[in-house]
């Protein structure tokens, strides 16, 4: 790869280290969403890799978009997943004129390129936090990288012994990956510093396969040291990176290099990351079919029917053993459509991301017992199988969104399976994901997901509290209340709406009517409340609106229908 | 096949199946139970949460919170009869048990709180139900610890603040951690109120703390009480420093922080605030001593202490007692005792060294004491109020005096003192003169000596001690106060260059300033008969002065002026050095073989004191008697005889005929000096209220008296009675009137 020469059109996206072919959809939705400050599907979009510093077809960038229209929030999410601003270049001088708000001005402007972007998306962030303790002990492999006492570089206190995953350090670099299958495969530590006597720069390539890029320690290295290491260690992307920046006399590009490499990292980790996933992870799950013999060893007649089932040793291993996967854990999925249960070999480590798995292995509970800690480095034993706990999904597409999900963020969830990784999403307590399931379905208009009625969707949404959704509902039916009108199904959920309501706080609203109202409001370009502030002579003015007699022949049939349901609203 | 081997089955849709409650719910309670027994390990976490999960899901959150609930009370109930019957037999354990049941309630609590994440995210805040885990806590509150009028919580209270004041008194070895233990189950302990919202206040908060501070308080109270007995203010603060120290060491280890500083508070105020000024007077080992001996170890530790409790009062009324109490702060006497004379210059100097070491000795005590600000100017009051007698101010007062002799007595002396010596001169004269209320009179006394030395002068060069001392009464109270002063030397420095212009060997004048010098020329001093010598030199100086200033009016006062005669008497020839006056006298007997008294005064016209004065100098003292006087006495009649005494001999070529000063003479000077400053206060204050009126148009008479009494506060304290009568003198030359409807309110007249 060459370092990168910018481009006039995009100058502010000085990498694209993913193929160059990006949707043009995805941008002018990005830039839609950032227009209406919808955070939600900023975020969403971003994950599914739209280009955060690219223009729409009115050469707008997303930053500008939110700056102008003054989401603060958003800004603040676009400047940290790596939106530029900078104040040399057209494109940052508009968005700082056009801020909305001095605030918002003033978030650009301390947004520096040279400030370090210190959180990408949040699986970013995720893995960056696991080389510390504090998501448990899950680390299974020991490293030394230094002498103990070195004064030179262990100012920092750190330890000179520095314990990772090894399914991490197989994702991310060739080297690691070669040598766990060979050289190191019954090992469970070793000893670099003799091999890599620059400890600071063993650290940094270290770091950059956990995602860490910390500028303090990246100004004292030895670059060409560095350089040096990470060609050892086939880290490419970094190789690149690296060579791009001892070409770099500028202060001030070197100063951008920090908030450049972040992003590069990101991009490529991503990858890793989706590599993992795919062929690891998904790639060798184990499909049991409930009329397979599962082992001849281990099945006997007399086991209880409902008991949890069972792998022999013989899969057992071979999930374990496959490959490079490094598995703490097994995850079961149990797809009813299929007759089928099917096993993935997973990692205690990601699956933690999601609430439900963090509270069960962090409890006393039977789950949590499992794992034996090796107390010489205070890593995980490599001696026990890896143990299989339920994922609680209907269908192996599910579980494979989820797992797409808590690797590599992978946002993309087709519709038809939406309503599905909503519910495992509130059930495995994890919002952002639940949010994600539900942008799924507000942005298909009025396409449902096969198997569910609008109905369903808007028990979903009640269940799951996604107000996002109530509203989307309301909308459709406002859209076409003609026909809803006339279906009983409406009727009854109407019902269940207002006692939803009068069970909660006795109050005299059906929150469905009052959606649908507003939306029939919208639908007709009524707009009660911003043209007159409120005042009574706007009820002459409306009556001039071309629609306002559509929208009072609607707004009646919602009364009559009321009515006869004997409801009060 | 598959019937065969229905071995994994899928699980069954939700959207769609009925709940059975009462089976899932015999599951879960079960489950809890083994949890709180602390079993959890053999549970499965995803089995338990499903459950919890789906009877929200199924909209039960309601009945399943409730029932969460009656199974815990269930189970604490159970604990709250087994720690009863525990207690009751006697066993003694019951705090260990307490504990070691909280610390695994706790435990519990939180696992279970994790099983039911759901019901808390979904069911548990929408309805603003406290969440699982906090609900678990109050009933281990109300079910354990609070139940039956608290009889557990105080049982544990008690048993506490026994081993604590076990340890206090005996020192005996009591386990801090298990203390701490039951305080960190205390402060988890959150109050409620009537709607079952937390309050933000804890049993520890609400329960524990006003009982340990109770029975903390009277425990100190009896210790301090009978370490007060014994009546040695010494061993009182080391004993109360000990105590102190040892409950700090101790209180952090159990106690939070804000119950540290009640208890500081308590144990300052039972121990210091409430006893100390009684300490402090102890007949032995009291403030008396320490400050008389200067004992720096108890006078720190006393301010150590009496900071920590925040309380001085009763210190700075004490140190005002033995301040008040010094003996050498009293003004001495200046009757002679038996036949000695007392010479006021003496006098003084010896007073104001022994006010300055006094000073020194406060100083240091102050130092002691940490430079407190507050006893600082407590210290500075004192002596201002011992050195300024209230009663009848100027009457007993005689610090001015006292100073001004002082300064007189050292500048005289001056010309072989060092600098050292100089600067802790002018130092003292500082102190000395800060603790001086009515500078106006020591104005009135410093300038008279000022004027004298200042005329004796010879040179510029005796004038830089004078300015330095000057200098520093400037910075002390500004340049109103000096500006006279500073005239004064103008004026000689002026009259130096003048007369080195007028350029007459046998005169020197010294033009002064009216209202600069405390001399001033009186009508008759005028009309005396100068001998034409004199008249001469006289007249030529005075026209000389008038053609070089224009319009300016030259009078002459004699008072302080000297003349030099040679005399050829039969044996040697001297060289007289005299006042004016002798000089006159002198001088006419070049004319006259004898004259009378009484044609003395005819021909000469000297005011009749001066000229008493000039011929008891010439006549009546021993070593220089000029003339012969028959008869011999010291007094004067009109036909007493006058003759030049040519037989007149002196050990010296030069002779300086002193004048001779009386008592009754400087008894007059002095009273006069008062009553000038008397009248001098009647025009300053009646300026100040007139100036303050001017500005104010309308004040009430208590606004007035402050804003003069705040004035004048740099020159003198003018009593009340002063300036009301003032005021009514104002009203009477009507620049002030009273308000028709109040008496109390002035206008200003324009």
């Amino acid at each position: 790869m060459l370092p990168p020469t910018p481009k006039q059109s995009d100058s502010s996206q000085p990498h694209q280290p993913e193929s160059t072919t990006i949707d043009p959809q995805l941008i002018e939705d990005l830039c839609a969403s950032c227009r209406t400050g919808d955070i939600a599907t900023v975020d969403k979009l971003l994950s599914l890799g739209a280009p955060v510093n690219h223009v729409d077809s009115f050469d707008n960038t997303p930053l500008y978009l939110a700056s102008l229209c003054g989401h603060e929030d958003l800004v603040m999410m676009l400047l940290q997943r790596g939106a530029v601003c900078d104040s040399d270049k057209y494109e940052g001088v508009r968005c700082i004129y056009g801020a909305l708000t001095d605030r918002i001005r003033k978030m650009l402007l301390s947004y520096d390129m040279s400030k370090a972007v210190d959180a990408n998306l949040p699986f970013a962030i995720h893995f960056r936090g696991l080389v510390t303790e504090l998501n448990g002990v899950t680390q299974d492999f020991a490293i030394r990288v230094g002498q103990q006492g070195d004064k030179l570089v262990s100012d920092q206190q750190q330890n000179s012994i520095v314990r990772c995953h090894r399914f991490i350090l197989s994702a991310r670099c060739p080297v690691f990956l070669e040598k766990l299958l060979d050289d190191w495969k019954d090992l469970s530590y070793i000893d670099l510093s003799q091999t890599y006597k620059d400890e600071l720069a063993l650290r940094c390539i270290l770091d950059h396969i956990y995602l860490i890029h910390d500028p303090t320690k990246f100004a004292k290295v030895n670059k060409h040291t560095l350089l040096e290491y990470t060609q050892l260690f086939e880290l490419k992307e970094y190789t690149t990176q690296l060579q791009y920046y001892l070409t770099l006399t500028n202060a001030k590009d070197k100063a951008k290099f920090n908030n450049e490499l972040q992003v590069a990292i990101y991009n490529d980790s991503r990858i890793d990351l989706k590599g993992l996933v795919m062929q690891n992870v998904i790639g060798n799950k184990l499909v049991v079919h409930y009329d397979d013999e599962v082992s001849e060893a281990s099945y006997s007649e007399d086991e209880e029917e409902e008991s949890e089932p069972e792998l022999s040793e013989y899969q057992l291993s071979r999930l374990r053993l496959s490959d490079s996967t490094y598995p703490d854990l097994i995850i079961s999925v149990s797809d009813a459509s299929k007759n089928q249960m099917v096993y993935y070999p997973v990692h205690r480590s990601v699956l933690i991301r999601l609430d439900y798995f963090k509270v069960m292995f962090d409890s006393s509970f039977t789950e949590s017992q499992y794992f034996e800690i090796d107390p010489h480095f205070n890593i995980l034993s490599r001696e026990q199988s890896p143990r299989i706990v339920n994922l609680p999904v209907e269908s192996t597409k599910v579980a494979e969104i989820i797992l797409k999900y808590i690797y590599f963020d992978h946002t993309d969830i087709p519709l038809d399976h939406s309503v599905e990784v909503l519910k495992a999403a509130d059930l495995l307590l994890n919002d952002r994901l639940k949010t994600m399931a539900a942008i799924t379905i507000t942005k298909s208009e009025d396409l449902l997901p096969s198997g569910f009625d609008i109905y369903d969707i808007l028990r979903t949404a009640w269940d799951c509290r996604v107000e996002r959704l109530e509203h989307h509902v309301a909308k459709i039916i406002a859209e076409d209340l003609e026909r809803f009108s006339r279906d009983p199904k409406f009727l009854q959920i109407v019902k269940e709406s207002s006692e939803r309501i009068k069970a909660r706080q006795e109050t005299d609203t059906i929150e469905l009517i009052d959606d649908i109202r507003y939306y029939l409001a919208k639908k007709w370009a009524i707009d009660h409340d911003g043209l007159f502030d409120g005042q009574t002579e706007s009820e002459e003015f409306l009556r001039l609106l071309p629609d306002y007699n559509s929208y009072l022949e609607e707004m009646d049939k919602v009364e009559a229908l009321l009515e006869g349901l004997n409801l009060d609203a | 096949m598959q019937s065969r081997r229905p071995k994994i089955r899928p699980p069954r849709k939700s959207l769609t199946a009925a709940l059975d409650f009462p089976s899932i719910w015999s599951t879960l309670s079960q489950s809890i139970l083994q949890i709180l027994n602390q079993n959890a390990g053999s549970l499965s976490f995803e089995e338990l949460y499903r459950k919890g999960y789906n009877i929200v899901l199924k909209k039960h959150g309601g009945i399943l919170y409730e029932s969460i609930g009656g199974v815990i009370s269930g189970y604490l109930e159970g604990c709250y009869t087994k720690l009863i019957n525990v207690e009751e037999e006697g066993d003694g354990q019951v705090l260990d048990r307490v504990i070691q049941l909280w610390r695994d309630f706790e435990i519990s609590m939180k696992l279970i709180s994790d099983v039911f994440l759901y019901l808390d995210k979904v069911y548990t805040r929408e309805n603003h139900l406290l969440l699982v885990y906090d609900h678990g806590v109050t009933l281990f509150r109300d079910l354990i610890i609070k139940r039956d009028q608290g009889k557990i919580g105080n049982l544990i209270n008690e048993k506490i603040l026994d081993l604590i004041t076990a340890n206090r008194a005996k020192g005996a070895m009591i386990d801090f951690f298990k203390i701490k233990e039951v305080m960190m189950m205390y402060l988890s302990l959150e109050e409620t109120d009537e709607n079952g919202v937390l309050i933000g206040e804890t049993y520890y908060t609400l329960f524990f703390e006003r009982y340990y501070l109770d029975r903390s308080g009277s425990f100190y109270e009896g210790l301090a009480g009978e370490q007060f007995q014994l009546g040695n203010g010494r061993a009182y603060l080391k004993w109360v420093e000990g105590v102190l120290l040892d409950e700090e060491n101790k209180m952090s280890l159990y106690l939070n922080a804000e119950t540290c500083e009640k208890l500081r508070m308590l144990m300052s105020r039972i121990c210091i605030v409430s006893k100390i000024d009684q300490v402090l007077r102890f007949p032995q080992e009291s403030l008396r001593d320490w400050v008389h001996l200067r004992k720096e170890e108890e006078l720190t530790l006393l301010y150590r202490l009496l900071s920590r409790a925040g309380y001085f009062d009763g210190l700075l009324v004490q140190i005002d007692e033995i301040i008040k109490d010094e003996e050498g702060l009293k003004s001495p006497s200046l009757d002679g005792q038996g036949k000695e004379k007392v010479k006021i210059s003496q006098v003084s100097t010896v007073f104001v060294t022994q006010v300055i070491a006094l000073k020194d000795k406060y100083d240091q005590i102050l130092r002691y004491l940490s430079t407190d600000a507050n006893v600082q100017k407590t210290i500075e009051t004192s002596f201002t109020s011992v050195l300024n007698p209230a009663a009848a101010a100027a009457a007993t007062s005689r610090l001015s005096e006292f100073l001004s002799y002082y300064i007189d007595e050292f500048i005289k002396k001056s010309k072989d003192s060092n600098d050292t010596e100089i600067s802790a001169f002018l130092d003292n004269a500082i102190v000395i003169f800060r603790f001086i209320k009515d500078k106006d009179v020591f104005e009135k006394f410093y300038k008279n000596h000022l004027a004298k030395r200042l005329l004796k002068a010879q040179s510029e060069k005796d004038d830089d001690l004078e300015r330095m001392l000057i200098d520093r009464f400037r910075n002390e109270i500004g340049s109103t106060f000096t500006a006279k002063l500073e005239g004064m030397f103008k004026d000689i420095h002026l009259s130096r260059e003048l007369s080195a212009k007028f350029n007459h060997k046998n005169l020197h004048v010294s033009v002064l300033t009216k209202t600069f010098w405390p001399i001033q020329p009186t009508e008759t001093s005028s009309l005396i008969n100068l001998p034409s010598v004199l008249e001469d030199l006289q007249s030529q100086f005075t026209q000389y002065y008038t053609n070089c200033f224009n319009g300016r009016n030259i009078q002459w006062v004699y008072n302080f002026g000297t003349v030099d005669i040679r005399v050829k008497f039969t044996k040697k020839l001297h060289e007289l050095n005299c006042s004016i006056y002798c000089g006159v006298i002198i001088l006419l007997f070049q004319e006259f073989e004898q004259i009378t008294y009484k044609e003395l005064k005819q021909v000469t016209q000297i005011p009749e004191a001066e000229l008493k004065r000039a011929l008891l100098s010439l006549s009546v003292a021993q070593r220089t008697r000029v003339l012969l006087k028959s008869p011999m006495s010291k007094e004067f009649q009109d036909d007493d005889v006058f003759k030049f005494n040519y037989n007149f001999t002196a050990p010296l070529t030069k002779v300086k005929i002193l004048t001779v000063i009386t008592k009754q003479d400087t008894d007059a000077t002095r009273s006069e000096t008062l009553k000038e400053t008397e009248t001098d206060r009647k025009y300053e204050v009646d300026a100040m209220i007139v100036r303050v009126m001017k500005s104010n148009k309308t004040l009430s008479h208590r606004e007035l008296i402050e804003e003069i009494i705040k004035l004048s506060a740099k020159r003198f304290e003018p009593s009340v009675g002063f300036i009301k009568k003032r005021v009514e003198m104002l009203i009477e030359r009507e620049y002030l009137r009273r308000d028709e409807t109040d008496s109390k309110v002035y206008h200003y007249l324009a």
